[in-house]
């Protein structure tokens, strides 16, 4: 074989022998064996409403709408925006016993804020209360992150199925969303089925990045600030500043 | 074969030269005897014939050798500069004969008939070719005016929004210059309250932090273009940095129609339906999710258990 040939072939195994090995250096950091515990991550979910009907009627206002979760160390947020309504979930570092979780509507005329404590919070969340994760043998690969399949089992019959990665992983998820806190791991998708329809959330990117402060800071103008009241419906309070 | 060049040679060697001017008569003869019907000189035209019927063909293998002969003889040469340019009216003497021949014969080539029109309809032609000119003109002028338009707003500086103060009117807003880099990514702070929204490359502001509020609000002067153009086709908003909301096909058919327009620049029959039962939708949403740590919007079941 000519030395110009063989050359040629030299350079074009190892060219092939670098790009399968970067590959695969890619393919073990995106799917670790082990958790991985990250300081800051931002999961963003699009929501995709299915019915058996041409439309959803007032669910076209939230279908295609994005749920996002922000985590940076002991703070959480958790954002909906969608057309009929911008709505966010605060999870504050316990300064006292009063605030542990904020709730703010950011759009419409009528914006506000309550804040709660752990009890309430606890309250606010209480159908998740007792339920239970049926781990399944069922898997999917979700921006890939291979994903196991679980069913969230309320105490009433009603369930949640869930496709969760445990390569990524956050004390903080439990806290933001309870529906979770039994799944070891980052869910990257569930969906709800009621009736003739359902909600499947579905995750669209992850980012390890550091978030802006900015995101968790609680607005102040132009708020309404409500009091939490399970029982009793509205309660208006006075606007703060 | 040789003896036969033997001979011409020797020949050639008891040339004589003519007398001047044989040939030009010569000549002259034979052209005269082309154009008139009657021959002056007789007896050259019975030497001409018999000349004629006396003609032999050259043998073959003289051939080359006559032709090579013509074309490097220099007498045979020099006759092309006896050119003889013709009279200036020979061509009108000629067209003269031939009419007064044969008086059916047109003399004078006719023109090509392009178009004809009769003067009324040029008229009639360079008006609407006129009107059409105009009519481009315009639209491509309202083109550029829409392009201008928008450059103009485009760097008008904006106010700047602080945390949730409300904006009440429709502005296009300047690129944030408050970008700053946060680790590995471009993050910008106060995201979420800039109120900068945008569908394909048109930006704009919402009213009340509100999509639809914003989207149903419009007046006539102020409709999108991307909303005015629409063909009720799916299509994306940018919110923020992480927020890019997918419009559905039924969504964005019902915001086409929350904003059509009568002449009178009035809402349709269709909008105003369109429009009431996008009140009656925001009326529910908020009776249902608006109740302090009742229901949560952000959680699929009591999300799922309101849509459906």
């Amino acid at each position: 074989m000519p030395v110009s040939r063989l050359s040629y072939l030299i350079i074009f195994a190892a060219t092939f022998s670098f790009r399968f090995l970067a590959a695969q250096d890619s393919v073990s950091y995106m799917k670790p064996g082990k958790v991985k515990e990250t300081d800051h991550f931002t999961v963003s979910y699009s929501i995709a409403l299915k019915s058996n009907k041409d439309n959803t009627g007032i669910g076209e206002a939230y279908n295609g709408g994005v749920k996002t979760i922000f985590i940076s160390g002991n703070k959480a947020r958790v954002r909906l925006v969608s057309l009929m309504r911008m709505q966010s979930i605060f999870i504050v570092p316990l300064f006292n016993s009063k605030q542990e979780a904020v709730i703010i509507k950011e759009s419409g005329k009528d914006k506000y804020k309550y804040y709660m404590d752990t009890a309430q919070w606890k309250q606010y969340n209480r159908k998740y209360d007792s339920a239970a994760c049926e781990m399944t043998n069922d898997s999917m690969m979700i921006l890939n992150y291979p994903c196991r399949k679980a069913l969230v089992k309320l105490q009433d019959g009603r369930s949640i199925t869930v496709f969760y990665t445990d390569s990524l992983s956050n004390k903080m998820l439990a806290k933001i969303e309870p529906a979770f806190s039994c799944i070891p791991g980052l869910v990257l998708q569930y969906e709800y089925k009621y009736k003739k329809g359902a909600v499947t959330y579905t995750a669209t990117s992850i980012n390890n990045s550091p978030i802006d402060p900015g995101v968790f800071k609680i607005p102040m103008k132009g708020f309404v600030l409500r009091k939490f009241s399970p029982d009793s419906s509205t309660k208006q309070g006075k606007e703060i500043d | 074969m040789n003896d036969h060049f033997d001979i011409f040679k020797r020949l050639c060697q008891y040339e004589v030269e003519p007398p001047p001017g044989v040939l030009l008569r010569i000549v002259k003869s034979l052209d005269n005897a082309d154009m008139q019907d009657s021959w002056d000189d007789i007896s050259l035209q019975g030497s001409m014939v018999q000349l004629q019927e006396l003609e032999v063909n050259a043998p073959q293998y003289l051939l080359p050798f006559i032709e090579g002969e013509i074309t490097s003889s220099s007498r045979l040469y020099r006759l092309k500069e006896i050119e003889i340019i013709p009279p200036a009216n020979a061509f009108a003497l000629i067209m003269e004969k031939l009419k007064a021949d044969n008086p059916k014969i047109k003399t004078r080539i006719p023109v090509a008939k392009i178009l004809s029109l009769h003067p009324y309809k040029s008229v009639a032609a360079a008006v609407i070719l006129v009107a059409i000119g105009w009519l481009i003109y315009m639209l491509a002028g309202s083109t550029d005016k829409e392009k201008k338009e928008v450059v103009r707003q485009a760097v008008t500086p904006v106010v700047p929004v602080k945390d949730s103060a409300i904006i009440t009117n429709i502005v296009v807003v300047q690129k944030d210059k408050s970008d700053h880099v946060y680790g590995k990514t471009f993050i910008s702070d106060d995201f979420f309250y800039k109120r900068k929204i945008s569908v394909d490359d048109y930006k704009f502001a919402l009213i009340d932090n509100d999509l639809l509020t914003t989207f149903a609000g419009y007046t006539y002067s102020a409709i999108p273009v991307f909303i005015r153009t629409s063909e009720g086709n799916s299509f994306r908003i940018k919110t923020d940095q992480y927020s890019d909301i997918i419009v559905s096909e039924t969504m964005s058919k019902m915001i086409k129609d929350m904003n059509q327009f009568r002449n009178n620049k009035k809402l349709t029959r269709r909008a105003r339906r369109e429009r009431g039962k996008l009140e009656r939708w925001k009326k529910a949403d908020i009776k249902r999710f608006d109740k302090p740590g009742d229901k949560n919007p952000l959680d699929p079941i009591d999300l799922a258990e309101f849509v459906f």
